[in-house]
């Protein structure tokens, strides 16, 4: 009967410190404006609904899949400046 | 009725039962912002406030599912509707509550309680929803589970809604959000209760409530600021939430205007005078800038300043909310006006230094204490190597240390430690007058401390200048600001807060490294 809570408990832990860890990462090497905030929880809710509706996105397909998605991000901002496409990008990203 | 067992299950019914979470979603969404941001503001915007704050949701929350089931119908009826009805008192009776805390003088424990209790009675109730609508009617397991995709991404959704709605109240005060918050509840209330009467009832209120909400805000945001902050008289010029914090404008009784963020003292206005003298004008008057930086400065104070000595004035503030208020209140739109050679641009200063492809003589760093993550990357030695990736050969940064430089591990010295790890030559003044020291490095300063204190003897007779040479005495305690030491932000907020509300010594987080030190150095 303990199982299940703990597993619950454990998994919000691990999602949580990878939500903030993934706001920090962006606002460190991309931007604190809002709109990295805002991305991030949309793309957390996005991510939540979609969790609810593929059957074939298990826990540990989800846990995997997002602990892949955060050193992607990682890789791809520490690698920005080598790339165009990513800069160019980047250039707009949160300016007013 | 719905979430009642005793009602047949209709096609209405079904549709209700999406639109009713997807409304709940919505309000949790707006309900969080707006208790979050006030406590925060209640409390002091640090770091550690910050995280105690959003700790409360979520607990209010988890609470609301645990419980869900555990109470028969009429308790839910009776509960709600009282929750309900006191929501319309929100965000004015825990701020009033926390104005009676401090005029009583009671325990700083106190508001910690306000705040729990708050957020069990606001977040909890919108959380009993989901678990009951799914475990009732649901004849078996599979049903069940079908129910709870459904209702569950309805509630995702509202609660993007609600976040939709919250963003188009950037820069604006409760008495936009409010009204539609009260509207949302009362077709909540109409959905959930099904009884005309008391859907009547509230939204009579919230029409009534509706009109005085302004009103209200600035009348308890002053007594706040009043009994908190101990102004003898308080006026409240501007409440807005902006997208990043809550930005308030005080009178005091003398006339004299101050910046609040968060429930912190960004500035007042005599301070000003001092904060831009040093950190903006005498270093311009001093290098004669072809272009000149200023990232933060959301009052644009320091750009008249600058502009007589400089060819060029750029301004990056990240905040339209405080931009909003400095041009209102702290620098009038006719000073700025004819500035051809200024430009302002609203962003990220880091986002900005590492997409432009313009060279700065000097950047000024006019941006507040590091008491959040995102105002401490803006001190780390990784952001001043990318300042001085953007600055001439003579370039000079200026920065202001939040206090005076002394031989510790403090805030200063940990921000000028981080100076000097990156730039060859570090300068600092320690003014009396401004409270606090200001930092200018450069690979090779421009100016010598006889030219600082040529410049600056007619402002201030006692300032202490210490020159690059004597500067690494100061830092023999120090560690350096960086990206993977960012302690100082929960150690400062925590002793801060820790010192305010609970009288405990000061410096946890030293007291915990001591008691580390001696545990491992006693084996």
């Amino acid at each position: 009967m303990t199982k299940y809570p703990i597993y619950a408990f454990l998994t919000g832990l691990y999602f949580s410190t990878l939500q903030f860890c993934y706001l920090i990462l962006l606002q460190m090497n991309i931007s604190s404006a809002y709109l990295t905030y805002m991305i991030i929880t949309t793309s957390w809710l996005i991510g939540s609904i979609a969790g609810l509706w593929f059957e074939k996105l298990d826990r540990n397909i989800g846990v995997g899949l997002g602990l892949f998605s955060y050193y992607s991000v990682y890789a791809m901002v520490t690698e920005i400046c080598r790339s165009q496409v990513l800069l160019s990008f980047w250039r707009h990203w949160g300016r007013v | 009725m719905v979430l009642n067992p005793a009602e047949p299950v209709t096609r209405t019914f079904t549709l209700r039962e999406p639109l009713l979470l997807f409304l709940v979603g919505a309000c949790l969404s707006i309900s969080q912002f707006v208790m979050i941001r006030d406590f925060v503001t209640i409390l002091y915007g640090e770091e550690v406030v910050i995280i105690l704050v959003t700790a409360a949701f979520f607990m209010g929350l988890s609470i609301g599912y645990f419980i869900s089931l555990k109470f028969s119908y009429k308790f839910f009826h009776n509960s709600f509707l009282a929750i309900v009805f006191l929501h319309l008192t929100f965000p004015f009776s825990y701020r009033m509550l926390a104005v009676e805390i401090a005029r009583l003088n009671l325990d700083g424990y106190m508001y910690v309680v306000l705040m729990f209790v708050y957020a069990l009675i606001f977040s909890s109730i919108f959380a009993v929803f989901l678990p009951r609508l799914v475990h009732e009617k649901s004849s078996d397991k599979e049903s069940a589970i079908q129910k709870m995709k459904v209702l569950y991404s309805m509630e995702l959704i509202g609660f993007a809604a609600g976040f939709a709605i919250v963003s188009m109240s950037w820069n604006k005060g409760v008495d936009f959000i409010l009204p539609i918050y009260w509207a949302l509840l009362a077709v909540i209330i109409h959905l959930a209760l099904q009884k005309k009467t008391w859907t009547a009832a509230f939204v009579l209120l919230a029409i009534v409530s509706s009109n005085s909400i302004e009103q209200v805000d600035r009348r308890t945001t002053a007594l706040l600021y009043e009994h908190k902050h101990h102004f003898h008289e308080a006026e409240t010029l501007l409440t807005i939430n902006s997208a990043y914090q809550k930005v308030e404008v005080i009178k005091d009784e003398d006339g004299e205007l101050y910046l609040y963020l968060d429930g912190l003292l960004n500035l007042n206005a005599s301070d000003l005078e001092d904060l831009n003298y040093y950190i903006a004008e005498t270093p311009a008057r001093l290098i004669k800038p072809e272009r000149t930086l200023i990232i933060g400065n959301g009052t644009l104070s320091s750009v008249p300043k600058v502009y007589p000595h400089s060819k060029f004035v750029q301004s990056v503030e990240l905040d339209a909310g405080v931009l909003l208020a400095g041009q209102k209140f702290f620098t009038p739109t006719d000073e700025l006006k004819g500035l051809d050679r200024w430009n302002l641009i609203v962003d990220d200063g880091k986002h900005f230094l590492k997409t432009t492809d313009h060279m700065f003589d000097l950047i000024i760093m006019d941006i507040p204490s590091p008491l959040t993550i995102q105002e401490a990357i803006l001190h780390t030695k990784e952001f001043y190597q990318l300042a001085k990736s953007r600055l001439t050969e003579k370039g000079v940064i200026a920065v202001q240390l939040s206090g005076p430089l002394q031989h510790n591990n403090r805030t200063p010295a940990r921000v000028v430690a981080a100076l000097s790890e990156v730039f060859d030559e570090v300068m600092v003044i320690n003014s009396d007058q401004a409270d606090r020291s200001f930092g200018f490095a450069s690979r090779q300063l421009p100016f010598s401390g006889a030219d600082m204190r040529q410049a600056t003897h007619e402002y201030e007779k006692g300032l202490k200048i210490i020159v690059p040479n004597d500067i690494p005495s100061y830092l023999s305690e120090a560690v350096p600001l960086a990206l993977d030491n960012l302690d100082l932000v929960l150690c400062r907020g925590l002793d801060r807060f820790t010192d305010r509300y609970f009288d405990v010594d000061r410096d946890p987080c030293r007291k915990v490294r001591d008691w580390t030190e001696g545990y491992f150095n006693n084996d």
